[in-house]
């Protein structure tokens, strides 16, 4: 018996042409287990030993060939399904401006830390945005602050520090607040935007609870979540609203420090200013023994360091060629 | 504030200390230093002297100079029209590599020379002089031959002095921080000149003496100018202008002292009160310390009058007046020096002029203030113990007077000049610059738990929620300033702010009034990006928009223009079109379900404009913009939506339980006229309250001729599975209610 043609089937067709002329009604193999009836016993056990055995190494055989077979005609489907795959790399669309993300991060770090958020509106009146920040009328650091004015006396904040007074006024101590948000001077040239955008912060707390140290401690903290390894650097400086007050200073970020272009060659970028709250708002919002800091900084001049954008104007200009690079 | 390394040596001594040094010093201290520039003069320039000038015998405009440059004797040829024998002038001998040439021996006309006579420009200073820099013994006895950076060379530190720190717009006065920041006294100084017979009484007479608020000094000199090569050289180094002779002295020594001096010609003096401010009256032209109108003519006599006045009473006057101010405002406001003698005698010791013997002294007496500090305060400010002892020598570094001392309090004279320092906390502040901020450990703030997350958070989440949305949908976000060009949202039916109501100020005509939408710039951007050759421009913002009645909201608002997809293989190159469905899936992508009726907006398509309405209420817009809208921006069909973020539900939802019966689906198709919505026919099926009846909605719709044919699918399941006859008898029903108002089955 010739069990080799099975192995040499081309197709599924012919292997089951070849289980018919083998296994089928009138099949070779069952044609001889018909003819054992006619054979004596002794000799019936053995030869339907030998028939049992050759059926079931017919079956095996089939059931093997019919796999491989069925193996090759899937192979053969899958491979004419064949597409380039590399034709359909993304083009994806779609960022967060980097105004909004660098914001996010500031507002992040903050609320993590159990700071609430507070806002005010972005026309404001005299008293909160200077008069109650120690900012009288006749002062001459009122020329620091380019103010837009209406015509009924309001004006367009010039910085987020009138939602300090909104809150203080609001609330009883102990305060930790940030407030973010857009605020208004009137300059526009390469390094300036008549809006931009601050985050402040103030804490408040009992007489002699709230310090210097302290608002080291979380500005060094936040400027390291926010540029990584980076040194911190006070410098004594001034505003109406705080006293005593700091600018901080990072190592510059581009050039660790060495001293490069961005940095005007100092090793030192300017990040923010900060300090102890002065007496004279306490008293403009009628706290008394309390202690506490304030800080403030603008996000434009954070989102450029981050993401290396160079030209400020550039953030207001909703060109998709800078905001496809932050997909 | 610009000083020179010099010029602060005139007034404390530096040697071996580095500027670097000093730079990291006067940040320490908080003067913030903003700008340095090494003045270096190049090699191989030497201090010669004009032996012989004649001209040259082939050329009109040159000269043919013997100069003695100490060793040797040059002939050079020079075409300045100022050269002359005599004068001690900056040579450039050959092999000078100056900024913009090297020198070379050279021929002029047929005759050699051998080396350059030099403006300053030529050297790389500021270009502040007519021809040749032509030198003096002001900076220094010139020697022949000499180096003349040995002169020249210095050292340009430009200072951010901050608006409190009048005392510091001088050099003496960042010598004095300076003194205080490296704990170095101030060199005493000696003034000359020559004082004759003559009594100031006799030229002066003063008419009225009015004065209140104000201190002044008064001397008279007699004589004609002559301006030494330090003035000119350092006026241009510190980049100020002087009108003319008497005024670069006056310019150098206020800038030196810090002391207000004004000149006059000799005149009778009124002393007077104009708007409740001090007025000095010369020739009936005046002066407040606010603004100078005095023309001083160069007639050989002259009157100086050295002034202070309290800087809060000046500018209180100044914005109750509403006066106009100059550069005498800025300085006197800020607090000028009120050591009047000081600033004088610096003036006359420069000036070199014989002066009038005797002064006339109106001074009010300053009288420094007092403020006593408790040690353990100081404390608790800076979060850190400084001891007492510290304390105490901070302060006199920095010329407070120590009037007491107790363990745990100081009483202190405040220096007259410090104007800024009003109470403890500006005590506290000397203190801890002095001390230096870097000195004090960080510290944690030990604080009182509480619930913070208020509804400002929230809103911020659900933005950022909203914004994320939209890029995942492929929107990027723009930012824009809340300025808006007034005509323009006129001329396009938006509201406007009221104009009583509006800016009095606008930086830009086009920025004139606050937006009352976000719409308008964001097709400005669809422009703008189009034009940089993008085919597919989907954009959204958030931000406040204003009413007439220049209330604020925040909305959020997007567009889509171009293509619907990316060009690709698939679409052959060829995306479709942004529809008006692309714009709703979008919509609904963000801000989840709503309805939709037909709308009207200002800048819409009339046919392709819907309200969008959420939980019955309306909430936004969304419509193709108008094509003659479009056209005025220069871009094809655009599609839009602006949503009241106020509106938007921020709930939680609220389950009901599954409904696990089979669903049954049907489809009906109608023939409908084409004056009747959709909105219609869902009305009257809706109408019908059909408990059964779960959901449906429009999938196709195709022209008839005069009437259209709507297909609608309906999805129904009830509380157990539902029977054919019982299927049967609602549709029956819907199509019934149909039928009444004339649609019928096709």
């Amino acid at each position: 018996m010739d069990l080799d043609q099975i192995k040499k089937a081309a197709s599924l067709e012919e292997l089951e042409k070849i289980r018919v002329s083998l296994l089928g009604k009138n099949g070779i193999i069952t044609k001889r287990f018909k003819e054992l009836k006619n054979l004596s016993n002794e000799e019936k056990k053995k030869v339907a030993k030998e028939l049992n055995e050759l059926k079931e190494k017919a079956l095996e055989l089939i059931s093997q060939k019919k796999y491989e077979l069925e193996e090759e005609l899937l192979n053969m489907k899958l491979k004419s399904e064949r597409i380039d795959v590399t034709l359909f790399n993304p083009k994806p669309t779609g960022a967060i401006h980097p105004i909004s993300d660098t914001m996010n991060k500031i507002i992040d770090f903050f609320t993590k830390l159990n700071f609430s958020v507070e806002t005010g509106p972005l026309v404001e009146d005299d008293f909160h945005n200077f008069e109650a920040l120690n900012l009288p009328k006749y002062h001459p650091a009122r020329d620091m602050q380019d103010t837009f004015y209406f015509k009924d006396g309001t004006l367009l904040r010039t910085h987020t520090s009138p939602v300090q007074i909104r809150t203080m006024l609001k609330q009883k101590p102990p305060i930790r607040m940030i407030s973010p948000g857009a605020v208004f001077r009137r300059d526009y040239d390469l390094t300036h935007t008549p809006m931009f955008h601050q985050v402040e912060g103030l804490v408040v707390d009992e007489k002699g609870k709230v310090s210097f140290a302290n608002l080291k401690f979380i500005l060094e903290s936040f400027l390291i979540h926010m540029f990584g390894d980076v040194k911190v650097r006070f410098r004594p400086s001034f505003f109406p609203f705080t006293e005593p007050s700091a600018e901080v200073d990072i190592s510059c970020i581009f050039c660790k420090g060495e001293g490069c272009r961005v940095c005007s060659h100092t090793g030192w970028l300017e990040v923010l200013g900060c300090g102890v709250v002065d007496p004279n708002v306490f008293k403009a919002v009628g706290y008394e023994n309390v202690s506490g800091y304030a800080f403030g900084l603008g996000v434009e001049r954070f989102a450029m360091l981050l993401n290396r954008i160079n030209d400020l104007r550039s953030m207001y200009e909703g060109d998709i060629r800078l905001m496809e690079q932050f997909k | 504030m610009i000083v020179t390394r010099k010029w602060l040596e005139e007034f404390i001594d530096l040697e071996g200390i580095e500027t670097d040094e000093i730079i990291l010093t006067l940040n320490r201290i908080g003067q913030e230093v903003e700008g340095y520039k090494k003045i270096e003069i190049p090699q191989n320039v030497v201090i010669g002297e004009v032996i012989e000038c004649e001209k040259h015998p082939n050329a009109d405009k040159l000269n043919l100079c013997k100069v003695n440059v100490g060793d040797e004797e040059l002939q050079i040829i020079c075409g300045a029209i100022n050269v002359a024998a005599g004068q001690r002038v900056a040579v450039a001998k050959i092999g000078a590599q100056l900024p913009e040439l090297k020198i070379k021996k050279a021929k002029l006309r047929g005759v050699e020379s051998f080396g350059m006579i030099c403006a300053a420009r030529e050297i790389g200073l500021p270009d502040f002089h007519e021809g040749i820099m032509v030198l003096d013994d002001s900076l220094g006895k010139l020697k022949i031959g000499e180096y003349v950076g040995k002169y020249l060379n210095d050292e340009i530190i430009e200072l951010g002095v901050t608006a409190n720190r009048g005392d510091s717009f001088s050099i003496y006065g960042i010598a004095r921080e300076l003194s205080a920041g490296i704990n170095k006294s101030l060199k005493s100084l000696e003034f000359n000149y020559e004082e004759m017979q003559e009594g100031i009484g006799r030229v002066v007479n003063i008419d009225k003496n009015e004065l209140k608020k104000s201190s002044h000094l008064l001397r008279a000199v007699e004589g004609e100018f002559n301006v030494p090569f330090k003035i000119e050289y350092r006026l241009a180094l510190i980049e100020e202008e002087a009108k003319n002779k008497i005024d670069k002295f006056i310019k150098y020594a206020m800038h030196a002292t810090g002391v207000l001096l004004t000149p006059m010609n000799i005149c009778n003096i009124e002393l007077d009160n104009e708007n409740g401010a001090d007025v000095v009256k010369c020739f009936g032209k005046y002066y407040v310390g606010i603004k100078n109108d005095i023309v001083v003519e160069e007639n050989g006599k002259y009157l100086i009058d050295a002034n202070f006045i309290n800087p809060k009473y000046v500018s209180e006057i100044v914005f109750l007046n509403g006066l106009k101010t100059d550069e005498y405002f800025f300085r006197a406001s800020r607090g000028s020096e009120p050591d009047l003698n000081f600033g004088m005698n610096y003036l006359l010791n420069e000036m070199k002029l014989p002066v009038f013997s005797g002064d006339i002294d109106l001074s009010n007496d300053l009288k420094p203030k007092i403020i006593n500090i408790n040690i353990n305060e100081v404390k608790e400010i800076i979060g850190f113990e400084i001891d007492e002892k510290s304390i105490v020598e901070i302060l006199k570094r920095l010329d407070f007077e120590i009037k007491s001392i107790t363990d745990e309090s100081l009483k202190v004279a405040i220096p007259v000049f410090r104007h800024d320092i009003e109470n403890i906390q500006d005590i506290t502040e000397e203190i801890l610059r002095i001390y230096g901020i870097d000195n004090i450990p960080s510290k944690p703030l030990v604080f009182e738990e509480k619930n913070r997350i208020n509804d400002n958070i929230k809103k911020i989440e659900f933005l950022n929620e909203l914004k994320l949305k939209a890029v995942a949908n492929g929107f990027y976000e723009v930012i824009h300033f809340v300025f808006e060009d007034k005509q323009r949202l006129k001329k396009y039916g938006f509201e406007v702010v009221d104009d009583n109501l509006d800016l009095i100020n606008p930086i830009a005509n086009e920025l004139d009034t606050l937006r009352s939408t976000l719409l308008l710039q964001l097709l400005d951007d669809v422009r703008y990006n189009r034009a940089n050759d993008y085919k597919r421009v989907y954009l959204f913002t958030a931000g406040s928009v204003y009413n007439s009645k220049r209330e604020e909201k925040e909305q959020f608002a997007f567009v889509l223009n171009g293509y619907a997809d990316y060009e690709n293989p698939i679409n052959h190159g060829k995306p479709q079109k942004v529809q008006f469905k692309d714009a709703v899936d979008k919509l609904s992508q963000l801000i989840g379900d709503f309805k939709l009726t037909e709308g009207k907006h200002s800048i819409a398509h009339p046919y392709q404009c819907a309200d969008v309405i959420k939980d019955g209420e309306k909430i936004g817009v969304i419509a193709k913009l108008h094509p003659k809208v479009a056209k005025d921006f220069d871009i094809d069909d655009t599609y839009f939506a602006e949503i009241d973020l106020d509106k938007l539900d921020k709930k939680s939802k609220q389950a009901k339980e599954i409904n696990r019966f089979q669903k049954v689906t049907r489809d009906l198709s109608l023939v409908v006229d084409k004056d009747i919505s959709y909105k219609n026919i869902y009305e009257i099926i809706s109408n019908l309250n059909i408990e059964e009846l779960k959901d449906f909605y429009p999938i196709d719709i195709f022209d008839l001729g005069d009437k259209n044919s709507l297909t609608v699918r309906f999805k129904l399941q009830g509380q157990k599975t539902l029977q054919e006859n019982e299927i049967n008898d609602i549709m029956e029903k819907i199509l019934k209610a149909l039928e009444e108002k004339g649609i019928r089955l096709r």
